[in-house]
């Protein structure tokens, strides 16, 4: 009996057991319709999207940011590789003022060499705007002692106090209610002063650079210089702004934000290019030079403005010098005027320094033959030009020595309008050189079709229908140098021109032409100032009136050029100079005579002083016996 | 103390434990090495980790007998240490306003971790005893009440809420299956659950700061908490399916602010994408559904302490990971919760490893000689 019971106790315990296993199970199938969820939640995080944008790009652009790499500017050289215009590192300061300590702010005075008050006060004009930048100094050298003291001041350790905010604690039950978000008791704060020893912080020393010009003013009009954005302006470091910049490189990468150490994985967008440096042909001691002398010629004679352009035979630009200019270094003021590039951006009637093309296109043409014992008749008018009474007739010699316009016009009537344009067209004129084409103005040759009587007159002593830069006009002369052909300019070595030398005069007419303007510069000639002891040099002088409002002005406005080479057998400097009304002129005999501007008593003298010292620095040229 | 059962662990059990603590090991060195920068975390994980199959495997000795003689004192130490986090440093600990662990110099002991297990063993106990009891209408479930009441309110003085939580769920599920009346509960937890909305009803904007996680657009919720949740998913997003690779995550570095303990589940998205988090889930949906098998043999083989104790600690950590890991889908807001076998924590991994250990040694007494298992309970 009692087992019976026993067994229906079983099976009833039993029954109820199964009941707790259902429940059991009923537990277990509630987690599995979890798990499930979650699986298909795992899976559909990826493929959601959140206002239009898919989570995945979402994760994409949080993830990265996009990083630049400064491109290093590229230097610019001359021919010897010495630098023109470099990159300076420097170091900038930057104050964090919601960072630093007000103990910190005597000793950071003190080294930075300002009134604790006018610190403090920029400090706090800053800190008032919460701004987290005060660039204190710019431009720091590495050498400069402030850095050194700056290392020690952030090893120093002085007693800070601040008045801090310290957090009540909160009740049990409010903190309770806080957890449970369910009631948002406010913390309030007490205010405490605490004190300890501490380390300054919120000054950092940033990365900076910054363009250097190491010749000064001397080259500022033909460099250019940058932008604060560090962009070119104008010159070389504008015109060759792409390749001297190089390319920023951009990439995306990761950043972790407390130590700035990026993640791997970076993402390059674009590589970055550096910067390329640029050769120039320019001779920095020929272009020192030549500065100095067109420098020193500006303030004696109290012109408006100089400019000089030095070649070398193969047409490579040696110096190309203007002033005034300023210096690049100095970025406190900016007068365009001052890095006008005058020798490429001007247009200008050449004048008189012209004639000796006249003379050669006419030996050439076989109409004169320039010997002692050809005379040119001088005492009839022809058009406008009048006999000046002075000489009756004169040999091509004596005319380019004196620098006689109704000569030159006399042999240019026996030459054609067609050649003469001809001439002077594959002499350059009125063509771009190509050196820096966005400043560069081409001048202008009228073509001969619609020439007046007088424009082919004029234009044989370097006016009317024609004008041009100072950089052509010296190209021009570029035939003594090449045996009657003309190569192309060049600026920028290791580039080739597309243009080749073209030959414009014969070999015999250039040997006579310039035997001839070796006489200009001799005490006879007009170019007597530009004589060089110990050299045998030769030249032309020009004087030009300048139009003001239409019409030439005769009272004194005018440009003086010279343009010469030397020595005069294989020459290897050719030199163009240009003042522009020059106020204040002397005789050679007196130096305190005041004498009437023109080319051989201003211009020929820049020549002749920088010159003098160029030709001083080279050895390879043999010194003559004539003087 | 010892005893042994003649039986061997079940391999598969044993396995897909070892394959998950392996998979976890790692990804939280991954996780910790890119947080920190330093391979301290790692090192004092494997520490734990070899410390925790150390005692597992003794606990694979233990019959369930003596953890039912000794609940009592488990249950009073443990409520002992929980009262000790409160003393002031140098004993107890406080971290980020949290006071939760015990310093033992060269580790942090976390006795709520302790709790969960130690709960389930004496609540296990409790119920056997008290099966009269409990089927008496109130007089058990107050009994109950005040188990779990002391433990919650000591743990709630932490603050550890989801402790609390979930020791006292598994304590409310373990007296459902112990066969308490339905109609009882019921009538109880409508109570509870009136008070709490009575409550509710008293603090103003109550409703809205409960549901405004779910209510609001997480991508406009400029919250710091939700923060976390958003990159949670982002990193999972940037997994795929196929993950970006271990250690290429990105998110563990500054975006995630936990990302060796709550938020390791997002970076195994990050890192192995849906396939690393599938395969987690899988793995784990294997163990406890084999873990709720156990528990049934027990109870059927007439063993009420250790089915009780089997489906305690299943429903534990089925818990522990589905809180966690609904918390790195987004589905609730982030609570600090560990996901256990895989997050870094010394505590938190020794007991799991100590309960699987548990439900190994339950599995290895339902299948030996009925003679021996007559002793077994």
């Amino acid at each position: 009996m009692s087992g019976k019971i026993s067994t229906i106790s079983k099976t009833l315990a039993l029954g109820r057991v199964q009941n707790y296993w259902r429940r059991q199970g009923a537990i277990k199938y509630f987690f599995v319709f979890l798990f499930s969820v979650f699986s298909y939640q795992t899976t559909s995080i990826s493929q959601s999207s959140i206002a239009g944008l898919s989570i995945q790009d979402r994760a994409y652009h949080q993830a990265a940011s996009l990083e630049r790499t400064i491109a290093q500017r590229g230097d610019i050289l001359d021919r010897n590789s010495h630098i023109l215009a470099s990159n300076l590192l420097l170091k900038r300061l930057n104050l964090d003022p919601t960072l630093i300590q007000v103990e910190f702010i005597p000793k950071l005075a003190h080294i930075l060499d300002m009134k604790v008050q006018t610190l403090s006060k920029l400090l706090a004009s800053k800190r008032k705007i919460g701004s987290r930048y005060l660039i204190i100094k710019k431009n720091i050298m590495l050498t400069d002692p402030i850095i050194e003291q700056l290392k020690q001041l952030k090893l120093m350790r002085i007693l800070v106090c601040a008045n801090k905010n310290i957090a009540n604690k909160l009740d049990f039950m409010a903190h309770i209610l806080n957890t449970l978000n369910l009631q948002k008791t406010k913390t309030t704060h007490t205010l405490v002063k605490q004190c300890k020893r501490a380390r300054i912080a919120g000054v950092a020393l940033q990365q900076d650079t910054k363009r250097y010009y190491p010749k000064a003013a001397s080259l500022a009009p033909l460099l250019g210089r940058v932008n604060a954005n560090k962009k070119g302006g104008s010159g070389i470091e504008g015109e060759f702004e792409n390749s001297l910049a190089g390319r920023d490189g951009q990439s995306l990468i990761n950043f972790k934000a407390h130590t700035n150490k990026s993640y791997f994985n970076s993402k390059t967008i674009t590589q970055r290019q550096q910067g390329q440096n640029i050769m120039l042909t320019i001779d920095a001691d020929i272009q020192y030079h030549a500065y100095e002398a067109i420098k020193k010629s500006v303030q004696k004679h109290e012109a408006d403005s100089g400019s000089a352009i030095v070649l070398a035979p193969n047409g490579e630009v040696l110096a190309m010098v203007n002033y005034p200019a300023d210096n690049p270094n100095d970025n406190s003021t900016y007068n365009a005027e001052h890095y006008r590039n005058r020798v490429l951006s001007d247009k200008v009637e050449p004048g008189s320094t012209m004639k000796p093309f006249t003379m050669l296109l006419a030996l050439d043409k076989n109409q004169i033959t320039a010997t002692e014992d050809e005379f040119i008749d001088v005492s009839k008018r022809i058009g406008h030009i009048k006999p000046d009474g002075k000489y009756k007739q004169m040999t091509i010699k004596k005319i380019l020595q004196k620098s006689h316009n109704l000569g030159t016009v006399n042999v240019s009537e026996r030459l054609e309008s067609k050649a003469m344009y001809n001439t002077w067209n594959k002499l350059g004129f009125g063509h771009q050189l190509g050196l820096i084409p966005s400043i560069e103005n081409s001048g202008s040759l009228r073509h001969f079709s619609s020439w007046a009587s007088s424009d082919k007159r004029t234009l044989s002593f370097g006016y009317g229908p024609m004008e041009a830069n100072l950089a052509q006009l010296a190209r021009a002369y570029l035939v003594f140098a090449n045996e009657g052909a003309i190569p192309p300019l060049k600026l920028v070595k290791n580039i080739s021109t597309y243009e080749g030398t073209t030959q414009v005069f014969s070999k015999q007419s250039i040997a006579k032409i310039a035997h001839l303007l070796d006489a200009v510069v001799s005490n006879q000639g007009s170019g007597y100032q530009a004589q060089i002891k110990g050299y045998n040099v030769a030249g032309k002088t020009g004087t030009a009136e300048i139009v003001v409002n239409g019409s030439y002005n005769k009272k004194g406005t005018k440009r003086t050029f010279f343009a010469g080479f030397v020595p005069v057998k294989k020459p290897k400097y050719i030199m163009a100079v240009r003042l522009d009304h020059p106020k204040k002129c002397y005789t050679s005999w007196n130096p305190n005579l005041a004498n009437k501007c023109e080319g051989s008593n201003s211009a020929a003298m820049v020549f002749k002083e920088a010159m003098g010292h160029i030709l001083s620095n080279d050895t390879s040229i043999k010194l003559s016996m004539k003087n | 103390m010892f005893e042994k059962t003649g039986q061997v662990p079940d391999k598969n059990l044993l396995f897909a434990i070892l394959t998950l603590l392996t998979f976890g090991w790692i990804l939280s060195f991954s996780a910790s090495l890119g947080h920190f920068s330093s391979y301290d975390y790692f090192i004092k994980q494997t520490i734990f980790i070899i410390l925790g199959l150390s005692l597992g495997y003794t606990a694979l000795k233990i019959p369930l007998y003596f953890y039912k003689n000794h609940s009592k004192l488990f249950f009073i130490i443990t409520l002992i240490c929980l009262a000790l986090v409160f003393l002031p440093e140098p004993i107890g600990k406080t971290v980020k306003g949290s006071t939760r662990w015990i310093d033992f110099v060269l580790f942090k002991f976390q006795p709520s971790e302790m709790m969960k297990l130690v709960m389930i063993l004496f609540m296990a106990g409790f119920l056997v005893r008290q099966e009269k009891d409990l089927r008496k209408p109130y007089m058990g479930f107050i009994k109950t009440l005040i188990i779990i009441g002391s433990s919650s309110l000591l743990l709630l003085l932490e603050p550890d809420i989801g402790a609390a939580f979930i020791i006292s769920a598994t304590a409310f599920a373990m007296l459902l299956t112990a066969g308490v009346y339905l109609k009882q509960l019921f009538i109880v937890g409508t109570s509870v659950v009136a008070i709490f909305v009575a409550i509710l009803f008293q603090i103003p904007n109550r409703v809205e700061r409960l549901t405004s996680f779910w209510r609001e657009d997480l991508w406009l919720n400029k919250s710091e908490k939700v923060w976390q949740t958003k990159q949670a998913l982002i990193g999972i997003a940037r997994g795929d399916w196929t993950g970006v690779g271990l250690g290429n995550g990105i998110q563990k570095y500054t975006k995630l602010p936990e990302p060796h303990t709550d938020m390791i589940f997002a970076i195994i998205g990050e890192e192995t994408g849906i396939i690393g988090m599938l395969f987690v889930l899988f793995t784990f949906a294997y163990i406890v559904l084999k873990g709720f098998k156990i528990a049934k043999d027990a109870l059927k083989n007439n063993r009420k302490y250790s089915s009780y104790v089997g489906f305690g600690i299943c429903t534990w950590l089925s818990m522990q990971f589905s809180i966690n890991i609904a918390m790195n889908l987004g589905l609730i807001p982030p609570k600090g919760f560990t996901l256990p076998l895989i997050s870094y924590g010394g505590s938190s991994m020794i007991f799991a490893l100590i309960s699987l250990a548990i439900l190994l040694r339950i599995d290895m007494e339902n299948r030996c000689e009925y003679s021996k298992q007559k002793h077994y309970v």
